[in-house]
């Protein structure tokens, strides 16, 4: 590979603004080039740039690094120049800046230019259209701003796949659950942690738009409003609010299970692993049918059919899905979150 | 209908704005300008302005002025206005629009950055409704 790059192909009009301002290129060395309209007098449409590694583009997109943080990680600290105006079916003539260019400030994107103000909806992922506020009072440390978040985020994804199952693409997200719950042990919180997780993968995997905290106001009454989907958000809502009209009779049905679970030496066991009879199989079935439901998760059928009708499994998803909904009714019921 | 467009003198380019345009809606747009109050330059679009057409631009679009729906949030805008280019730009004035207006169209699908074709008598300073700062 050579140096540096001499050849660029413009591959997005990233932001478009009496002229485009932001391109994305490839270069002739295969990286992703970002560069901004600048003035000079010896070219047309000057345009300032630099290559940079695939994971800078990503944290880029992903809004986890500004436009400045980008020209910060420029590829071997070089910097380009090229003339839109003698672009030729999208091809351009990269010129490697000298350092007084290089260093020009006025070249240089400000602080805090994000993809959020891209004009085109070129790699951005979705973002939900509808929010919902939660009036937050009382001490929040940052581990229970991550901790809300997280379970929210947990539910949110769990209800965004669990809506699919019943979707047009059903047979597909069917398939791709069975394997994901087929995949794990469930013998201990790295399964469990890992299908949630798999579960948020999957879903930017399909596009659907991601939970992100829309605004938090840090006082005490302060306010937190999440932004996504809005059926997965109702979904997550919702089970606050069995929560707080049912929340003996759940937690009563958590225990059952749990408790049945644990006399039958099954909370550790692989997934293949046998209750001691059908009977004790049955009431197990039933009871945490009953939680499901109770829990306001649809489908319910459809989660057994991709646990293979396995009681256990099935089980363990279900009480996994009623601990999370617990911890975040824990903070609604100490007075620290209420819905806005 | 030929569409005379605010700042130029000529019928816009054929099929300009483009058939999918339609006419604007009741509402607020949002546009970043230099100065509070805005001048008549702060609302010419790239043609009228006498710059070179970028290279690979629409002609038509070239004609537009760029405004974003008023539910936009202030921080996309906040990094337009951070662009080498564009750091002049100091305030965001709100324009009441209506049908009477001119033509309109996202930029993109679902995008609230919009391509403003304003009609020769809609005068954009006289409904300049809100400035704030940037």
């Amino acid at each position: 590979m050579s140096a540096y790059a001499s050849k660029a192909k413009i591959v997005a009009d990233l932001l478009d603004y009496e002229g485009p301002q932001l391109l994305l290129l490839s270069t002739d060395r295969k990286r992703h080039m970002f560069a901004i309209a600048v003035s000079r007098e010896d070219m047309d449409e000057p345009f300032f740039g630099c290559e940079v590694i695939d994971k800078v583009y990503e944290q880029y997109f992903a809004e986890k690094a500004d436009l400045h943080f980008v020209f910060n990680r420029a590829l071997s600290k070089a910097y380009y120049l090229f003339d839109l105006a003698s672009a030729e079916n999208k091809d351009v003539n990269l010129k490697k800046a000298p350092a007084e260019d290089a260093e020009n400030p006025t070249y240089w994107p400000e602080i805090g230019i994000f993809a959020r103000s891209h004009t085109t909806p070129f790699n951005r992922e979705r973002t939900g259209s509808s929010t919902r506020t939660f009036k937050i009072d009382g001490k929040w440390g940052s581990t229970d701003f991550s901790q809300f978040h997280n379970k929210m985020a947990d539910l949110y994804a769990l209800f965004s796949v669990v809506n699919r199952l019943d979707g047009s693409q059903s047979q597909v997200e069917l398939g791709w659950v069975r394997q994901t719950i087929r995949d794990r042990f469930w013998q201990g919180g790295g399964s469990y942690g890992s299908f949630y997780d798999s579960l948020i993968e999957r879903n930017k995997k399909v596009n659907v738009a991601p939970l992100e905290i829309d605004k938090i106001q840090y006082a005490s009454p302060g306010e937190i409003s999440l932004r996504g989907s809005q059926k997965a958000l109702t979904d997550v809502s919702d089970v606050l609010d069995v929560f707080e009209e049912n929340w003996e009779h759940l937690a009563g049905e958590y225990r059952n299970i749990y408790g049945a679970l644990r006399k039958e030496k099954l909370l550790s066991a692989k997934p293949a692993s046998k209750f001691s009879s059908p009977a004790v199989r049955k009431v197990v079935q039933d009871v945490t049918m009953d939680l499901a439901k109770g829990l306001q998760v649809e489908l319910v059928d459809e989660i057994y059919e991709a646990c293979e009708q396995n009681t256990l499994v099935f089980a363990k998803v279900i009480l996994s899905i009623y601990r999370r909904a617990n911890e975040l009714f824990k903070f609604h019921a100490e007075g620290r979150v209420q819905r806005g | 209908m030929t569409i005379l467009p605010k700042f130029w003198d000529d019928p816009l380019p054929g099929e300009c704005p483009p058939i999918d345009a339609e006419d604007a809606f009741d509402g607020v747009v949002l546009r970043l300008v230099k100065t509070d109050p805005p001048t008549a330059d702060d609302f010419k679009f790239g043609k009228a302005t006498g710059k070179k057409k970028p290279n690979g631009w629409d002609e038509c679009r070239w004609c537009a002025c760029s405004v974003w729906e008023g539910s936009t949030k202030r921080e996309v805008l906040t990094g337009v206005a951070k662009f080498p280019k564009l750091r002049d730009n100091k305030f965001i004035a709100h324009i009441k629009i209506d049908g009477g207006s001119g033509k309109i169209m996202p930029h993109a699908p679902s995008s609230t950055h919009l391509s403003l074709w304003m009609y020769d008598d809609f005068d954009p300073l006289q409904a300049v409704v809100k400035i704030e700062p940037l």
